[in-house]
């Protein structure tokens, strides 16, 4: 059996009804191993000492009805070694349980919150599990999948697996039976920041393709011909790849539309430096300040007021 | 006669001026002897004045016909270069030849040189008062520290005691950062009270000119010359101006103080910790009323200030980064000032809402209390080749952790003053911090006043300046 020492979160999305699992840890192809969702049903992780018998029990408990702490309670006492695992789960209303066993290495801990249960074992500290969940309730007003990401992002932040990293995923299910999104970083010594590169590349390659599929009790059809003409160009030539130059007669946006007029290197160089301010500037985007006007109070009178300087 | 006048403060120095038992041009001469003597080691002087010993003779002439014109008559005084003087070339840390500023007396320097203060020279500040290191100027209490910034040579002169005050600036701290570290008084006062006429800008709504001396009542003697309407400064006040002085040393009892428990003590070093719960002790035995508060909107606090400050600066930069000046700046100020323009409209002015939920915070705390009052900084002056530091367990960058606790009244435009309040295990200064009401700069250095009679830290002299 291997032990999983990860921090993790499952999450459903209120809105839209998707069920996610974002995951880190320093083991390889960690995604392989803890998430275990259900359409309709729930999304589970399970780690530390994995057994992945009980996220299947536990999936089947929800199905039958049961509440999510008594679908946990009854698949732990299934397993001889309870004390030994790791478990987070939400249901398809958005309610948490979790379950940390006390053979669970240090820092080990969970939380759950409407929506949302994150955990996570052999962790820098506590503070790990605190910035996840501070992340994901600090963000309603955004899809799940960036939802899940940055609270990866926050517990990577925050110190995450006291070994270092390795590996990372992210997964969500919507209405059907297949993924929504099933996104691996396997090995990698920057896991959540290359999974970010990924989602990225997902969001614009991978989406739109995964909108077009066949959906549960409805036609299969056939792709829309945008999408078909993406996905017969090479991948660095579609958006978001390394020669995409937009639309031809597109902006560049940082270049026109900003005003950024830098070398690509020295650009680069910027948005690296800049990375963690936006990070602070882009938690204002997530509050609701429609009400609150600015102490910036306009004075038409200022000109007639100034006397020449003596 | 030179029996240890540098160790006087401003009201001491002025007691002896006014009795004629001192004069202008020995005290002068005094603070350029010290200079000569020790700031080739702190490198806190950019450029003196040439005619600093005329103006000091000029003084001593005018006093001796008609007595001092007031408590800064005759007093040598130097200036951050970020204010520009008739006398001396303003280069506001940059290295830039291109970029030049008008020879003319900005505001605060006409106020004091309309007192009789005698400008001693320019001082050395971290390039466009952006960073909070100011190399290469050094600690006083040790060779091997930053003095912190931006107005590092500020903080370093005084506690060396070249010259008993000097002019700071403070944009998110760069007044009472430096004054923390170096272990001297620092003032910002409300926003608006002293006029920024011909401070080079760096960020408009969040500047705030004052000064850095020795004790709290020379720094109610700076504030009393200083404040006051500039026409040439669009946010300065025409509120009254107070009597700073008379007060001094009126009783403290039932002040109400309000301890901002959250943000401001989130992860502060351990002795730092225990002399601010000593400081709050001393103010609880005087009588005063101690009552734990939050401000919860501080927690969105750096990225509002983030988004003011870079596109504030960077829009004033425009012409140096159209012209590429900013070539010739300094790495992390370059970058800065180029990141700049990834601030946008709308974050900027969501950065100002921000600002109103934290300002109104503070306004319903200060309904009930007079003052606030926490730690000036986090940590002590960190080395030179420190870029991290770890606090109560946790790594935080010095840069970061410098201005974490003075930036709030940066946005809230409330007065703030750093005064020394005991020293670390390595003998290094520990800061206290007090803030009030708008214009109500009174009762904070009532306040501060009454606090450090009670300690006296100011007369422990750095080791670097023997």
């Amino acid at each position: 059996m291997i032990e999983l020492n990860t921090f993790s979160i499952a999450a459903c999305c209120p809105r839209t009804g998707q069920l996610g699992v974002a995951v880190a840890s320093a083991v390889p192809a960690v995604g392989g191993l803890c998430p275990y969702i259900r359409v309709g049903i729930g999304a589970v992780t399970t780690q530390s000492w994995v057994n992945p018998y009980l996220a299947a029990r536990i999936l089947d408990g929800l199905a039958s009805g049961q509440d999510p702490e008594a679908a946990l309670a009854a698949a732990l006492a299934t397993d001889d070694r309870p004390d030994l695992r790791q478990l987070g789960l939400v249901d398809a209303r958005g309610t948490g349980a979790a379950w940390t066993g006390t053979g669970c290495t240090r820092a080990a801990g969970h939380r759950t919150g409407a929506g949302y249960a994150v955990q996570g074992n052999m962790l820098a500290g506590p503070d790990v599990i605190d910035a996840m969940a501070q992340a994901f309730e600090g963000s309603a007003a955004r899809d799940l999948d960036e939802r899940l990401m940055r609270t990866l992002e926050a517990g990577d932040a925050a110190g995450g697996d006291r070994r270092g990293k390795q590996s990372a995923a992210l997964k969500i299910v919507a209405s059907e039976d297949y993924p929504f999104l099933d996104l691996r970083v396997d090995e990698h010594a920057e896991p959540v920041a290359e999974l970010r590169r990924v989602l990225a590349i997902a969001r614009r390659q991978l989406v739109p393709f995964v909108a077009g599929m066949p959906r549960k009790g409805g036609p299969a059809g056939a792709l829309p011909d945008d999408i078909v003409a993406m996905l017969l160009k090479a991948p660095a030539e579609r958006p978001g790849g390394s020669l995409d130059g937009g639309p031809v007669g597109a902006p560049d946006l940082l270049r026109d539309v900003i005003g950024l007029r830098q070398e690509p290197g020295r650009t680069a160089h910027l948005l690296a430096r800049f990375a963690p301010v936006l990070a602070e500037i882009a938690r204002l985007r997530d509050l609701d300040l429609a009400d609150i006007h600015p102490p910036i109070v306009f004075d038409p009178t200022l000109p007639y007021r100034r006397v020449p300087h003596d | 006669m030179t029996d240890a006048l540098w160790q006087l403060p401003i009201t001491e120095l002025a007691r002896r001026i006014a009795a004629r038992a001192l004069s202008s041009t020995d005290l002068v001469g005094a603070s350029l002897d010290r200079i000569a003597r020790l700031d080739g080691a702190l490198n806190s002087v950019v450029r003196l004045s040439p005619g600093a010993l005329d103006a000091a003779r000029e003084a001593d002439a005018e006093i001796a016909r008609t007595g001092p014109r007031g408590p800064l008559h005759g007093i040598p005084i130097a200036i951050k270069d970020n204010y520009t003087t008739a006398d001396l070339p303003t280069r506001a840390g940059t290295a830039v030849e291109a970029l030049t500023f008008p020879m003319e007396d900005s505001h605060a320097v006409a106020r004091l040189r309309a007192a009789g203060a005698v400008i001693l020279g320019k001082l050395r500040m971290h390039e466009f008062a952006w960073g909070m290191v100011t190399p290469p100027t050094r600690n006083p209490w040790d060779l091997a520290r930053v003095p912190g910034g931006s107005s590092g040579g500020s903080g370093a002169a005084v506690a060396a005691r070249l010259c008993p005050a000097a002019l700071g600036s403070d944009t998110g701290g760069s007044i009472r950062i430096p004054a923390a570290l170096c272990g001297v008084v620092g003032l910002k006062p409300t926003y608006g009270r002293v006029g920024r006429s011909g401070i080079v800008p760096h960020s408009w709504s969040l500047d705030h000119a004052g000064p850095l001396t020795l004790t709290v009542a020379d720094a109610a003697l700076m504030l009393q010359v200083l404040a006051g309407p500039d026409a040439g400064d669009p946010a300065s006040s025409a509120a009254p101006v107070d009597d700073y002085t008379a007060w001094l040393d009126r009783p403290i009892r039932g002040l109400r103080v309000a301890v901002i428990r959250n943000h401001f003590f989130d992860a502060v070093d351990d002795d730092v910790a225990a002399a601010v719960e000593g400081a709050l002790r001393f103010f609880a035995a005087q009588g005063c009323t101690i009552r734990d508060v939050a401000v919860p909107s501080l927690r969105h606090g750096l990225g509002a200030i983030y988004a003011i400050e870079l596109a504030s600066s960077t829009a004033y930069h425009d012409r140096s980064l159209t012209q590429g000046h900013v070539a010739g700046f300094a790495a992390d100020v370059r970058d800065l000032v180029e990141m700049g323009r990834l601030v946008t409209g709308p974050d900027y002015l969501r950065a100002e809402q921000v600002r109103a939920l934290i300002m109104d915070e503070m306004a319903a705390i200060l309904a009930e209390a007079d003052v606030i009052i926490g730690p000036a900084s986090p940590l002590t002056a960190w080395r030179t080749d420190e870029t991290t530091v770890s606090i109560a367990g946790r790594a935080e960058s010095v840069l970061a952790a410098s201005w974490r606790l003075t930036y709030p009244f940066n946005l809230t435009g409330l007065p703030a003053i750093a005064l020394p309040c005991g020293f670390d295990r390595r003998s290094l200064p520990i800061s206290l911090q007090i803030a009030a009401r708008p214009f109500a700069e009174a009762v904070m250095l009532r306040a501060a006043h009454q606090y450090e009679r009670a300690h006296d830290w100011w007369r422990r002299v750095p080791p670097h300046a023997g």
